[in-house]
């Protein structure tokens, strides 16, 4: 089993479009999905990621660059706090982008399984339609007239679950 | 947060999954009519489901057609405050059963949780139906179980709850408990708070003996006859242990000797106690001879004291002392119901080589000291 113990050990990941990224491994280990292919030695060198674009990949090397920095969970509490506010802040910052790279961000963090950033972009999404009337929802989404409910089936919808309705 | 079912890359496909050249937007499509979200996949929509108020989630179902039925992907049931004050008068036990029946997936997290009890909920609902409730949360998968009950009648939970060994956090308030035959033990429980929570069969100490997992424990007003502290102190990993030694309907009586058991947990940071409805009897004036007691402890909150009471005096002192680490103590009710007080001192036991350490850890203390409210006029603080 090789771990995280040298931080010296690069890996370099490969966009869909065949830009590379040359990276620690301690970065790299911030995705669940690359550190199960580490540890199983079925990494080569060069792990290519065919599905993800390299506006997206340079977003998610930035990410998992700066949580693998920060400190972890330490016995000094006064440390934590001050790493836990920076970590917030940059978190904030990070996930002020468009939709659309939002929409990007979080299935490439899926696929490549980083929890901390499925659940950034979950929640900058939550908190983008918070609140909203529908019709600000669906600009929001993005959602296509054709595809919006008959008023027939609108209000089939709101009966199911009337309590929930105004 | 977990994420739920997120994608596993297991051992044997971890080494195809870099190999897949198809872009995922053609296997989960991004065609050109779908919104951001719509195709994403399933555990992706709850994790933002989730986030949402429990009703705004609901209505999603009328965005538009493919987002007829995402809420039922909610694994998230959170009936908090916003969600009564959204739902008023409008609130019936049914609603919930409902919307239980309509979830597709296994419920993770389950919240009911109000205080203190709204007005408008008066006679709304049988609170048997939290009974029910509990029933539709299905076989697995949960982990968060926060049932605070407002009704006279403490709710009595089905014999189920003790199956769901995924659980990790589990906080009842007025609850019945079912008999502990059935119960094998939450080997993964991590939080663990039961106030005014009575059992069937079997006491309060046979159900915290099966958690030895536990790191946050809250015990308030047991239908136990005894406090037996042994097996609180038998998790070693607990870290938080809030105690109140008042037993539903009873005085307690507690002697020192009793709270030194609570000293055999090494990784104790954080310790409340309440002396509230407690008699403090000096006994085994012996117990503080090791000479370091609580070797973790940063926090200790002591409510209820009778400063009056020279066991208690005796104690508060060998607490501090035991406790090399610690950095905050609280001891509001000490000054605030001492209104003869004159003196109060404080010697922290240091076993730290390096003497800086030592001068702010005092400093740290003499600090919150001088934050607390005196009933005493005249009680000076010494610390030394």
């Amino acid at each position: 089993m090789s771990t995280s113990s040298s931080s010296s050990k690069k890996i370099v990941l490969k966009s869909a479009d065949n830009e590379t990224f040359e990276i620690d491994e301690i970065v790299a280990l911030e995705s669940q999905a690359i550190k199960n292919m580490i540890e199983d030695e079925c990494a080569d060198n060069v792990i290519p990621l065919g599905n993800i674009d390299s506006k997206t990949l340079s977003k998610i090397i930035e990410y998992c660059k700066k949580h693998a920095e920060s400190p972890k969970k330490d016995d000094n509490a006064d440390i934590d706090e001050k790493a836990v506010e920076d970590l917030k802040s940059f978190d904030a910052e990070f996930a002020k982008v468009d939709m659309p790279l939002i929409q990007d961000i979080l299935m490439a963090a899926n696929f490549l399984n980083i929890d901390n950033l499925i659940g950034l972009m979950c929640r900058t999404i939550a908190d983008r339609i918070k609140g909203k009337t529908p019709e600000e929802i669906r600009k929001i989404l993005n959602i296509n007239k054709n595809d919006l409910l008959s008023p027939e089936q609108e209000a089939k919808a709101r009966e199911e679950n009337s309590w929930a309705f105004d | 947060m977990a994420a739920g079912p997120a994608l596993r890359v297991c051992k044997a496909s971890s080494c195809n999954f870099a190999q897949g050249p198809q872009n995922f937007y053609q296997i989960m499509g991004r065609p050109c009519m779908a919104d951001y979200i719509s195709n994403m996949p399933e555990n992706v929509i709850s994790n933002i489901l989730n986030r949402l108020p429990l009703t705004e989630a609901v209505t999603t179902s009328i965005l538009a057609k493919n987002w007829r039925f995402k809420w039922t992907l909610l694994t998230d049931v959170i009936l908090d405050e916003d969600f009564f004050y959204f739902l008023k008068s409008k609130f019936e036990g049914m609603h919930v059963t409902r919307l239980l029946l309509q979830l597709k997936g296994p419920i993770r997290r389950f919240v009911f949780s109000v205080e203190p009890k709204p007005l408008f909920a008066k006679d709304n609902f049988n609170y048997e139906e939290i009974h029910a409730w509990l029933l539709l949360l299905g076989q697995q998968g949960i982990e968060e179980l926060l049932i605070h009950n407002w009704y006279s009648e403490p709710v009595t939970l089905p014999t189920q709850m003790y199956t769901r060994l995924e659980l990790k956090h589990l906080k009842l308030h007025w609850c019945t408990l079912p008999s502990l035959v059935s119960f094998e033990g939450f080997p993964n429980l991590l939080t663990l708070e039961l106030l005014s929570v009575k059992f069937l069969t079997g006491t309060i100490w046979d159900f915290i003996a099966g958690c030895p997992s536990v790191e946050s424990l809250k015990i308030n007003r047991t239908d136990s006859k005894e406090m037996r502290l042994l097996d609180i102190a038998r998790p070693g990993n607990l870290k938080k242990l809030y105690l109140s030694f008042s037993l539903l309907n009873q005085v307690t009586t507690m002697t020192t000797y009793n709270i030194s058991q609570l000293s055999s947990l090494p990784k104790l940071e954080s310790l409340t106690l309440d002396f509230q409805e407690c008699k403090l009897l000096e006994e085994g004036s012996s117990w503080m001879n090791v000479p370091v007691a609580f070797v973790s402890l940063k926090n200790l909150n002591l409510s209820g004291v009778d400063f009056g009471n020279n066991a208690m005096v005796a104690f508060i002192i060998q607490m501090i002392r035991g406790a090399p680490r610690l950095q905050m103590l609280e001891t509001r009710c000490v000054l605030a119901c001492s209104p003869l007080l004159k003196n109060l001192y404080i010697k922290p036991y240091t076993l730290h080589d390096d003497h800086n350490e030592n001068v702010m850890m005092n400093w740290e203390l003499a600090r919150e000291l001088l934050k607390l409210h005196r009933a005493s006029p005249t009680a000076v603080v010494e610390f030394f």
